[in-house]
This record gives structure tokens, sequence and C-alpha cells, in this order.
């Protein structure tokens, strides 16, 4: 008999007990003590079945980063800020330079646990980071494997949601004619909304008739959903449908409803409207609908200010800003009538680059929290001449008496770093309890040294 | 080697060891995330109103919400650290900080003042200052003879209901025990029961296999015949004062493996070095209490020319590190050329001590391999050893890129703890 049987035999005696395996007390436990002894000192490394060799990583083509950049890296990632590592990728990215390969399995293991951090962190891991991904599952998110859940119409809700967009990232059609058979056969309102909340990601024209034919869905949810998504998209049939209904209800020469916005709404229309709630209903509120269903650039802006029906009309052209070529100026005039919230969320529906211009534009009055939160929309680093203009608004805004002397963290971590460091000696001198901004803006100029400098990146 | 890790120590011109760090090796000082992020944050000189270093120290005055500076302190000989702030944690973020902005090339050379001066001395004392040695005698022996017998009274009971009554046992039953065994003045037993129930209550799959493991170890020691290595078991403690007092061994000693533990209540962090001339590794181990992180006793990854003194017990030997007249970056150390030859050199290992289960175990030039469970490092002989899956293997594998590479570490019956890696024949790295 082996060692290893008879150690198996000892452990199954002792799992029963002398008492009911009548077996020698001392003999038993003596046998405990020399099998484990002799099992442990034993043990001959093996050769199992179906061990395959890892392969050999590729070859690294990707410069890999230097001293100065590794040692800021080490840094953000004891600073444990999302911001600032995305950073650190952006700018290693642009300067084509990789993460060292003793980071890789720190930066993998980070962008597991904090998805977020994923399309950052796959810009930096080369060659190499990208084979060491294939080598364990909680990493293959690194590669693209597993990362999309597979689409389970018998799952719950919220998984097929994400299962749906995610597929939709890589493969739009597929959903689409997904979303296309399955919304008819869909029972539940629930269910064929959220086959239409899955085609919000890479929305395109060719979602059209998807959304067109849920229009004519029974539940409001559907519906409106439906039509909050046709009205991001350029040259519909329901941008036509708005642009007739303006022409043919306001008087062109001062922009004020005729006799027909006053007849109640004909089926037609009644479908082109928001059916939760009262937003788009009377006069004011199906001009609202008509407004956020064409392009700005449909009206004259001069006389769409001058109209007495001006706040509505404005409130749909600021739903309508991702479809304006130039969305300031529309902007600008929206910000008389919507309330701050409203606005930011229409600046949030615009693109980063509009969006920081129309915020610059917008935000001359505005209180230090409003400010602030418009600020956090905006993806960093910031332009040098958005962090200028930023800069003046919250010089001049009034800090909260829970910020006082301490500057706006955002534009510390967003802001341009030449323009931080140029305005330092003011800002130092505007909030001067600043040590922590101090020390990020430090973090940073480190960072864009580290990869400015040439033959050390 | 692709990249290196540590940076190695360094000798300074005033004969003191200096440690030498990187950011990330000063931030794995932190003993949680929120000390590491804090220190970092802290690390910047307009937060420090004095700042300076010299061969021995660094120290610093820290801003904090007091009205009086914080005094942090750094001796660098073996990176101990005092703060006058009142966190609990240790070190604290002003510590960890304060090495962060000497890594960062912050902390200009100055002059010692009295407060560190003062530290540094009574640091010095209490580490060379004669303790009253402990004198067990003959009474302590006759104590945990007695404790013994009520040991093998709890393996008859035990082994008579059989390990599956284990589970369901209340926590007063395996207090009692221990209790019974720390009052008969023999600790270790009592700390093995410890483990013991720690396996039952962890109940990993065939936890029995490890229970009974530990009973077999359990009841070797009530077959003590007060060998060293039972001594050291059965919870007999030497003092470093007099293991210093003893024996010598000098040698260039190659600081490679440790592990970490954490039993709840101390943490302890233990190094094992291999000795040039005497072929032989040794270990040191360090404890902390109340959630500190332990100092290790040396660096990581460096090769030491120094003094060890060996404390009693079974091998590898357990050392205090003596006077260390020279450091610098590990060289390559003789390594078996397969799995089955370092194995056989761990028999005299286990003839010494047989309750040991932690073994140094390297091997030449090994590749990775895996299957759908595990994955394994393959010698020159086709044959293989499973690796524990972690940060370790993680690092060795991003730096090797698949490529074969001589592996160190630790083998524990079931899979080997790897700890360091060195390309064939190159300069190793401590992969921890």
């Amino acid at each position: 008999m082996s060692t290893e049987q008879r150690w198996q035999d000892t452990v199954q005696q002792l799992l029963v007990g002398t008492r009911r395996g009548n077996v020698d007390r001392d003999t038993l436990l003596a046998d405990c003590a020399a099998l484990g002894v002799a099992r442990f000192g034993a043990r001959l490394p093996q050769m199992p079945d179906g061990l395959v060799p890892v392969p050999l990583a590729p070859p690294e083509n990707a410069q890999i980063a230097g001293e100065s950049a590794r040692n800021v890296l080490s840094q953000v990632l004891g600073w444990d800020d999302e911001a600032l590592l995305t950073e650190w990728c952006a700018a290693a990215s642009r300067a084509k330079v990789v993460a060292a390969h003793a980071q890789l399995p720190q930066l993998l293991a980070l962008g597991g646990a904090r998805p977020t951090l994923r399309p950052a962190i796959r810009l930096v891991l080369g060659a190499r980071g990208q084979w060491l991904a294939l080598l364990s599952k909680d990493w293959a998110w690194a590669v693209g494997i597993n990362e999309q859940e597979p689409y389970d119409p018998d799952a719950p809700a919220g998984k097929r949601l994400t299962a749906l967009r995610q597929w939709r990232r890589t493969d739009q059609g597929a959903v689409r004619a997904l979303v296309a058979e399955r919304f008819p056969e869909e029972r539940r309102a629930t269910d064929r909304q959220l086959l239409i909340n899955a085609l919000e990601v890479g929305l395109t024209i060719e979602d059209e008739p998807i959304l067109e034919a849920a229009l004519d869905d029974r539940a409001a949810g559907v519906h409106d959903h439906a039509l909050r998504l046709l009205r991001k998209l350029p040259g519909t049939a329901l941008a036509q449908r708005a642009e007739r209904r303006l022409w043919d209800g306001l008087r062109e020469a001062d922009v004020i409803p005729d006799g027909r916005f006053e007849l109640e709404p004909d089926a037609a229309e009644q479908r082109d409207l928001l059916h939760d709630g009262n937003a788009e209903t009377g006069i004011a509120g199906r001009l609202r609908a008509a407004a956020a269903s064409v392009p700005p650039e449909f009206w004259e802006l001069e006389q769409v200010v001058a109209s007495p029906w001006a706040k509505p009309l404005l409130q749909g052209i600021a739903d309508a800003l991702p479809l304006a070529g130039d969305p300031v100026p529309w902007a600008l005039a929206a910000a008389e009538v919507l309330t701050g919230m409203a606005l930011l969320d229409a600046i949030d529906s615009l693109p980063a680059r509009s969006a920081a211009e129309v915020l610059v534009a917008v935000s001359h009055d505005w209180k230090y929290d409003l400010l602030d939160h418009g600020c956090s929309q905006l993806p960093g680093p910031w332009s040098a001449a958005t962090t200028e203009a930023l800069l003046e608004r919250f010089v001049v805004a009034v800090t909260p008496g829970w910020r006082t002397g301490r500057p706006p963290p955002v534009l510390l971590t967003r802001g341009d770093v030449g323009v931080l460091t140029e305005q330092w000696p003011r800002i130092a001198e505007r909030w001067p309890e600043h040590t922590n901004e101090q020390a990020v803006l430090h973090l940073r100029v480190q960072l864009r040294d580290a990869f400015d400098r040439r033959g050390d990146q | 080697m692709v990249e290196g890790r540590q940076t190695p120590a360094k000798l300074s011109g005033g004969g003191h060891i200096v440690v030498a760090m990187d950011v990330e090796a000063v931030l794995a000082q932190a003993p949680d995330r929120q000390v590491a992020t804090g220190a970092s944050k802290l690390a910047v000189p307009a937060k420090w109103p004095e700042l300076g270093r010299d061969d021995a120290a660094l120290w610093g005055l820290c801003e904090g919400s007091g009205k009086s500076p914080y005094q942090v302190c750094v001796d660098l000989s073996d990176r101990a650290t005092k703060c006058s702030c009142p966190s609990r944690k240790f070190p604290c973020k002003h510590a960890v900080a304060l090495q962060l902005l000497h890594v960062n090339g912050s902390a200009g050379e100055g002059s010692q003042p009295d407060w560190v001066g003062s530290w540094l001395r009574a640091r010095h004392t209490r580490s060379t200052a004669e303790r009253k040695p402990a004198q067990p005698g003959k009474r302590r022996e006759e104590s945990v003879r007695a404790g013994i017998t009520g040991l093998t009274d709890w393996l008859t009971d035990l082994s008579a209901g059989g390990l599956h009554t284990l589970p369901s046992r209340e926590p007063l039953w395996w207090q009692g025990i221990m209790a019974r065994m720390v009052d008969a003045q023999a600790p270790g037993i009592s700390s093995a029961i410890g483990e013991l129930r720690s396996v039952v209550a962890a109940n990993r799959p065939r936890w029995y296999e490890e229970a009974t493991d530990h009973i077999g170890r359990l009841y070797l020691l009530t077959r003590t015949d007060f060998s060293e290595a039972a001594r050291v078991r059965l919870g007999f403690t030497t003092t470093e004062q007099e293991v210093r007092a003893g024996e010598s061994w000098s040698d260039d000693w190659v600081v490679l493996l440790r592990m970490d533990s954490d039993d709840g209540k101390v943490r302890t962090v233990r190094q094992w070095a291999w000795g040039r001339s005497r072929k032989q590794w040794v270990y040191t181990a360090r404890h902390a209490a109340g959630g500190a992180i332990p100092v290790p006793a040396m660096t990581p990854g460096a090769e030491l020319t120094a003094v060890m003194h060996p404390y009693p017990g079974g091998l590898p030997k357990r050392v205090a590190v003596g006077e260390v007249t020279r450091s610098g970056p590990a060289g390559p150390i003789p390594l078996p050329d397969t799995w089955a030859d370092a194995l056989a050199a761990a028999e005299p290992l286990l003839v010494s001590d047989p309750w040991l289960r932690l073994v140094p175990l390297c091997c030449k030039a090994t590749r990775p391999a895996r299957d759908d469970k595990s994955l394994y490092l393959i010698d020159a002989a086709d044959h293989g050893l499973p690796v524990r899956a972690g940060a370790s293997l993680a690092q060795a594998l991003a730096r090797t890129g698949g490529e074969p590479f001589d592996a160190m570490g630790l083998w524990d019956g079931d899979f080997l703890r790897l700890c360091a890696i060195a390309e064939p024949a190159a300069f190793p790295e401590v992969v921890l």
C-alpha cells in the first residue's frame, strides 16, 4: 500500500472516530503524525495530464514607459484618483508609450475592479499586457473576451439591458435586427421599453424605422422613449412633420401661433408629443415639442427671442442643441429661460468640445455650485482656453462657506496644466488653503514632464 | 531581467546601511489603502515646514489639524518610524509621506534636530539593553509536561469522537483547551490548536485532511523529547538579547523569500535569506500588533554581508540580524536543476523539525504551463509543481513574458508561493 493510500485510510478513520471505527487510538494518532510528515516529505513533482505550455508573449513593439513616467504612475496609483490615472493613460497613449511590464498586473487588477477605467487602461497595456490578460479570466476584459455578456431573453431585465447595450457597441446591426424582430412579440411594456433603450447606444438613422413604429405603442413609457431618441437624430420623418406643423402653425413674420395651434392636436400630432405628464400639452407644450424635433437652424434666432412664445420655443430648442451646427448662440438664448439644472442637462447632451464652449458662454453669472456641477460634467483635461475662462468664472463666484479658502478641486484636476501653473500665484492668492490642490497640480506637472522629456518616457 | 522593482540598499558615508526604496516599496509599507492614499496626498513639501535627512534618519514637521505640527522621523537603517500624531495605524500616513518625499528628492541634507537624535539613541539603547533572561528552568518544563498530559487526553477524546464532530464544537470547547495550554506555559500548543480551529472554521474542500495533519503534529508534541525544535513548537522562547550574546554566523546573505501572515491579532513578516558560505537558508521573523505592519528585518532583494545570530530550533534556523557591513543587490544563488532535487534537498529540514510545513524551494529554468485548474512551473525533467495564483505569479509572468525563469519560493506541500525570479544565471528579483 502506498503512502498516499495509507494516508487516505488514516484520514477516513480519524474522520469517523475510533469509537465507531474500532481502531486503536494511539495507533491512529501515531499514523496521523508519521504519515503527515511522510506525505509532506515524500511529495514528488508531477506531470499532470492536459498540461499545456503557456505561449510566449509577442514582442512589444511600442516604447515602454521610462523611469519618470513609471514613477508618476506609481504615485497616481497611490492617490487612487481615477481622473489622474485616466490622464496618465491618455498622455502615455499620445506619446505612444505603454506601461512598464511590472506595473501591468496592478493596472489589470484595477480595470477588473473598476469597469469605467477599462478604456483608458486598454490604451497602455501593449502586447505584453494583452498577452497577460489572456492568462486570467478576471482580466479577459482587456482583450474583449467574456466582457460581453451573452443576451439571454429569459434573464432579469437589468442583465438583458446590459448585455444588449454591450452587444450594441460591437455590432449595431445585429442588435437592431434583434430589436426589430422581438419588439412586436414582447407582450410586456417594460420589455419593449428595454429593447428601445438598448438602441440608445450608437444610435443612427438606420434605427429610425423601429423608433417610428414604437411611436404607435400604447404604453407611454415605450412611446416617449422612442420619441426622445428620434429627436436626437437629424433628418428624420419626425423632423419633417414638425417642420410642416411649424410652417403651417406660426406666422412667419413674428413667430406667433396662428389658428392651427389653437385647435386640438390631430392624431398624427398627438403621436409626436410626449404622452407622460403634461409638458407637451397646450399651445406652449406643442410648440416646445415641435421645436425639440427640428434643428435649431430652422429658426431665425432674433425672431424667436422677440416672440411672446420665446420661452417654450427656447425650451424646445435647448432639447435640440445636439442637432445644432453651432450650439453656442442657441444655448445663450436658452439660458435666459431655462433653470440651471435644465441648462446643465442640455449641456450634458452635447459632445465634450461643444459642451465646454457652451458652458463657458453661459456661465458668466453662475453661482459656485452650478458652475462646479457644470464643470464636473466636462471630461478632462480641458483646453487652455476653457481652463482660462472657467478659472475666471470661479475667481469671481462666491465660494460657499464650507469651501472658503479652498480652490475648486475640479479646476485643478481637469484644467490645463500649463494655464494652471502659470496662474498658480493668482490661484494661491484667491484660495489660500490650497495644499491638497497644489499637490494634485504638482503631480500633474510631473506627469506632463514625464512624457514631454525626450528619451525618458 | 526586464525590470527591477526594488532599489538596492546602499552603504552611506557614515557607515550606516541605508535601505533605499522606490515609490512602490514605500507605499507597500502602508498598513491599508487609506494610509497609502493619505500619504500620497501629504507628500508635498508645502505641508512640511521642516524637512531633512542625514545618513541615519529622515525627519520632518508635518502640519496637521492640531496647533503644533507633528514630529515625524524614520530610522533609515530599518525604516522604523515615529510620529507624534494620535493615529493608531502604524506606520501612519505622515511617516509614509515623509519617505515618499525622500524618494522624490524633497528632503535635503541637514543636521539632526534634538528630538530625532533622542529617539534614535533611545532605540539603540533599547535594542542593546540587557534584559533579565527568562528562567523557565525545571518548573516551566514540569508545567509544560502537565499541559502535554492534558493535550494527550484532549486528543484521545477528539480521536474517539472523530473529526466530523469538530465543526459543531462550541467556541468555549476550543477556548477551554487553548487557555489550559497557556496556563501550562505551552503557548505553542495553544497556537497550534488555534490553527486547527481555523482550518475547521475555514471549511475548505478536504479540510479534514488538513485537520488530520494538524492533529498528527499535535500528537507528535505529546511524544516530545524536548529537543530544540520541539521546545520552539511548545512555545519556549529565547530573547533576542540572549541570541545576540550567543553564536555568530558571518556570511553573505541573499534575501529573497518572504511571507506575511496575520492571525487577527498579530501580523508577522518572515524573510528567508540564503547564506553563501553556509549553503543554507535562515529566516527572520518580525511581529506587530494593533493593525501595524511589522518592518522587515532585512531589505528584500538585497545581499547583505552581515552577522546573523541563530536562535535555538530546527532547520532552517531562525536568526537575529547582527551587524551589517555591506549591502547590495542580490546576486545569483546556486539552484537545483529539477524540482525532484529541490524536494530531496528539503529532507534534512524535515528531519530536524518534523513539524515544518513550509520550506524554501528553488529550481533552475522553469517554464510556465497550465491545465484547467492551476498553473505549474515545469523543470528541465518535464516535471512540474503547482504555483499559487496571485500577485507574485502575475508579476513573474508580466516580467518574463512566458520565457523560462529561475523560480524561488516557499513550498507548503500543495503549492509553491513564488517569491523571487531570475532569468537563468542572472540576478534574482523579488516579485512580491
